[in-house]
């Protein structure tokens, strides 16, 4: 397999253990809180259902949790050993984040084991929920630490003005904490062998990466970078509720899926699905305020992707957004066309990188970045589109609290009601992380890294991807008929 | 970063993720054995149940450190994991398929008691305790290629040989070392908590003594297979072979003496073996039962430190010298020591209160199915 073959393929691998990983990911996160709350709501009111209903979630967990530490692992390995230069920001950046997560992944692991076993052991009811409440603030803590990690490659906080040397366009990414030498020197080579996929993760190699530190020192001064950059506040926001969402409305359709099989327990299904439609709604209004927050940030340190889901491929106004943003609906916003000119005007014309004029790379890149257009504009639209419908649907629900004696007779519609959430939010999702992940490209780390100059230099083999594919979706069909077996089927052991 | 440091915070992970691999493959197939007695024995199906109750615990312990290990070798050791993902990296599939394997067919294993046939839940059974040797069957690959970097062609620009990586004649008898000890440990391990267990349920004292007699008996092909790798290290990595030896065989010395604790694991193995056997023979000698466990996970932690820390100050043996510990740590980053190690003690704290809870609560028959 070719070079640009094989990176077209590990890209595609990589999206799709993302995605795979990301249904665990909404899992945990959104039943954890589900549970919380579920739990909260069945002590207080001392209802026996919802606190079943708690448990059959806490259930769940438990086995998504175990699967999705068992595929995380293949994603691991797999990955590093695609995308092998992804080390040198484990080494630097993202090590403090990655460290916590060490700290945050023993709690979540030995407080969901705990909180599992020990349903209905404390006389205290409330000590259970100090487990969970435990169990929920380290699966939160998990998912933002490594949310910091991704936004750092989004915003590369801390490298100063570093990326604007290069791209005039890009802004000024926090303060300059990183070895300036350093990291030109990396570039230098990664552009210098840009064009052989594999060429520049060279790099990560032990004898280099000593001739490097010990020529410039450390590579980073301050290891919190990643976790100080507002960019990576606004996306840990902004993927915490949406990941929340999804999973409260997957446990609701669960159990509306139940109703719907005319299972005996109906009452306690119903409850369950109100209770978890509730939670899922208020989370859908707050995740649409985040939503601003973080197209804020999008705007002010990723034009090409502002311009991309702006469908800006001309500098034009945009009444709703310039009005919500500025104030002013006539507000002209940056497009394509004057991102190019700017990388044309180059205040730095005779700077060369790697042998290449930082002009010809700064209009090459912003080309490639609005090539991308015809495949963001049109998923961020569809996204926002399921986005106005959900936030209208949430209200809907929420006002089953409200009008109870107009619902009373048409509560059989909450499970529908729940299934069509149990699909928006995770398309909204899907697509939210496409545009993210997409709309950072031509880059890896946005303004810094290609994605070839991370790849593996031994050359791709196509067989660690069909490898890693395969035991992907083996690991998913598994984790899914698990859930079938335990949730649906009602197996324990010895048959009681 | 400190050298030292980083190598004390990956030594302390491994080990403890050693000990739950250890005695979890050996209680696996404690499990499937008790579950086959059952067929004459009701009650031995509760002692099948109670250890696969353990083989859960312990694997969600193993796994969480496991994800530690990697997590710790892409912060501290960034260069090494390079080196030994892009030449290994179909060796760790056999591990990582493993674990699938290992944790789905627990789950089958378990949720199918009762409800398929004998046979058939013996199978499963059987896959779940053999899945469980093929995970370090992948991952010693990493420490025989530390031991002797077969298919290692070239480290700058770094070229690798996967398939030459995988034919590492020392791949074999560590690998065999390891499944034979795992097994050893696992039954010693049993024979201690039957042993307690004992006290309250008379029953139990049989299986603590047959368990006591088949983890000293495997004691002596562990002896055979020990002399095996051991031999083999003097042709393949004759540095670390010398770091063993120096001070027991005359005329050899290496930049690191760990022959104390070589000696330490061999005499431990006697002493179990014998042990074992006497217990087996005097079953009311309860206090000779709890020794097996905590003595058995000491050779455990003699032998890992003899073969890892024997390579220092080298990470990679070549021959008589090799690549340098140094060469491998991550200094992108400052990390000062003091704060390196003292991040290690959340983690550390939460692990030992969790298995003190889950141990008890096990014991104590608190966790139902």
């Amino acid at each position: 397999m070719g070079g640009a073959d094989y990176l077209d393929w590990a890209l595609n691998l990589s999206a799709l253990g993302i995605y795979i990983h990301a249904v665990t990911v909404a899992i945990v996160i959104g039943f954890s809180l589900a549970l919380l709350i579920v739990e909260f709501v069945g002590i207080r009111r001392k209802d026996d259902l919802l606190l079943k209903a708690a448990k059959t979630v806490s259930l769940a967990l438990l086995i998504v949790f175990v699967y999705g530490a068992a595929t995380g692992t293949l994603v691991e390995f797999g990955l590093l050993q695609v995308w092998s230069g992804v080390l040198l920001v484990a080494g630097s950046f993202a090590f403090i984040p990655f460290y916590l997560e060490l700290v945050a992944f023993v709690l979540e692991a030995a407080t969901l084991i705990a909180l599992y076993y020990t349903w209905g052991k404390f006389r205290n009811p409330w000590s259970h929920w100090l487990i969970t409440l435990t169990y929920t603030f380290a699966a939160l803590l998990s998912g933002a630490l490594i949310t910091s990690v991704n936004s750092w490659m989004q915003a590369p906080w801390g490298v100063g003005e570093i990326v604007k040397q290069i791209y005039p366009w890009a802004p000024s990414y926090g303060p300059l904490v990183v070895n300036v030498d350093f990291l030109l020197s990396v570039k230098n080579a990664l552009v210098s062998v840009s064009g052989s996929a594999g060429g520049g993760v060279a790099l990560v190699n032990p004898e280099i990466l000593s001739t490097l530190t010990e020529k410039f020192g450390e590579l980073l001064y301050d290891p919190w970078i990643a976790l100080k950059s507002p960019y990576s506040t606004q996306s840990i926001l902004h993927q915490l509720l949406a990941s929340a969402s999804v999973g409260v409305f997957w446990a609701a359709s669960g159990f509306a899926i139940l109703i719907l099989r005319r299972r005996v327990e109906g009452e306690y299904y119903l409850k369950a699905v109100k209770t978890l439609s509730a939670i899922g709604a208020v989370l859908i209004l707050a995740q649409g305020a985040t939503a601003h927050w973080m197209g804020a940030v999008v705007y002010e340190y990723q034009p090409t992707k502002f311009a991309l889901i702006a469908g800006l491929d001309v500098s034009k106004p945009d009444p709703l957004v310039g009005l919500t943003m500025f104030g002013d609906p006539n507000h002209i916003f940056d497009g394509f066309d004057k991102l190019v000119e700017v990388a044309k005007n180059h205040p730095n014309p005779s700077l060369v990188i790697g042998g290449v004029s930082v002009v010809d790379i700064a209009v090459a890149d912003t080309l490639k970045a609005s090539n991308l257009m015809g495949v963001v504009y049109p998923m961020y639209m569809i996204k926002v589109g399921v986005a106005a419908l959900s936030l209208l649907i949430s209200l809907a629900i929420l006002s089953v609290f409200v009008f109870r004696r107009f619902w009373q007779s048409r509560l059989r519609l909450l499970p529908y009601i729940a299934l069509v959430m149990g699909v928006f939010t995770p398309l909204m999702a899907g697509l939210g992380w496409a545009v993210r992940e997409i709309g950072r490209k031509p880059w890896t780390v946005y303004g810094l890294v290609y994605p070839n100059e991370i790849l593996t230099p031994l050359g791709g083999s196509p067989l660690v991807a069909t490898t890693v594919i395969g035991g992907l979706i083996v690991g998913f069909i598994l984790l899914c008929l698990t859930l079938y077996l335990v949730l649906v089927k009602g197996f324990k052991v010895g048959g009681r | 970063m400190d050298t030292l440091a980083a190598l004390l915070v990956l030594g302390f992970v491994l080990l403890v993720h050693l000990t739950f691999v250890n005695i979890n493959i050996g209680l696996g197939f404690l499990s499937v054995a008790a579950r086959w007695r059952s067929r004459f024995d009701q009650k031995a199906e509760e002692v099948s149940k109670l250890s696969l109750k353990f083989v859960a615990a312990n694997e969600v312990v193993s796994g969480v450190y496991g994800t530690l290990i990697t997590v710790i070798l892409f912060g501290l050791w960034t260069g090494f994991v390079n080196v030994v993902v892009q030449v290994l990296f179909f060796a760790l599939l056999i591990s990582v398929i493993a674990i699938i394997v290992r944790l789905t067919s627990i789950a089958a294993y378990w949720y199918t008691w009762g409800k398929v046939g004998f046979g058939t839940h013996i199978i499963l059974g059987l896959i779940m305790a053999i899945s469980g040797l093929f995970i370090p069957a992948g991952f010693r690959y990493i420490f025989a290629y530390m031991n002797n970097p077969v298919g290692l062609i070239r480290l700058s620009p770094l070229e690798g040989d996967v398939a030459a990586a995988l034919l590492n004649p020392l791949y074999t008898p560590l690998l065999l070392h390891t499944w034979v000890g795992a097994l050893s440990i696992g039954f010693f391990a049993a024979s201690t908590g039957f042993a307690w267990a004992s006290r309250r349920n008379e029953y139990l004292r049989g299986w603590a003594a047959k368990t006591a007699l088949v983890g000293a008996l495997l004691i002596i092909p562990q002896g055979v297979l020990g002399f095996w790798y051991w031999s083999s290290l003097s042709e393949h990595s004759p540095l670390l072979f010398y770091a063993l030896n120096t001070g027991l065989i005359s005329g050899i010395s290496a930049p690191t003496n760990v022959s104390h604790a070589f000696l330490g694991m061999v005499l431990i193995g006697i002493y179990l073996l014998a042990a074992g056997l006497i217990y087996y023979s005097n079953p009311t000698r309860v206090s000779l039962a709890y020794t097996l466990a905590p003595l058995s996970i000491l050779s455990l932690y003699f032998g890992e430190i003899a073969q890892n820390w024997g390579k220092l100050p080298y990470l990679i043996i070549q021959g008589q010298s090799g690549l340098e510990a140094d060469l491998f740590v991550n200094r992108l980053i400052v990390i000062d020591t003091p704060t390196l190690l003292i991040a290690v003690v959340p983690i550390v704290v939460i692990t030992l209160g969790f298995v003190v809870l889950l141990y008890h609560y096990l014991a104590k028959g608190y966790m139902e199915s």
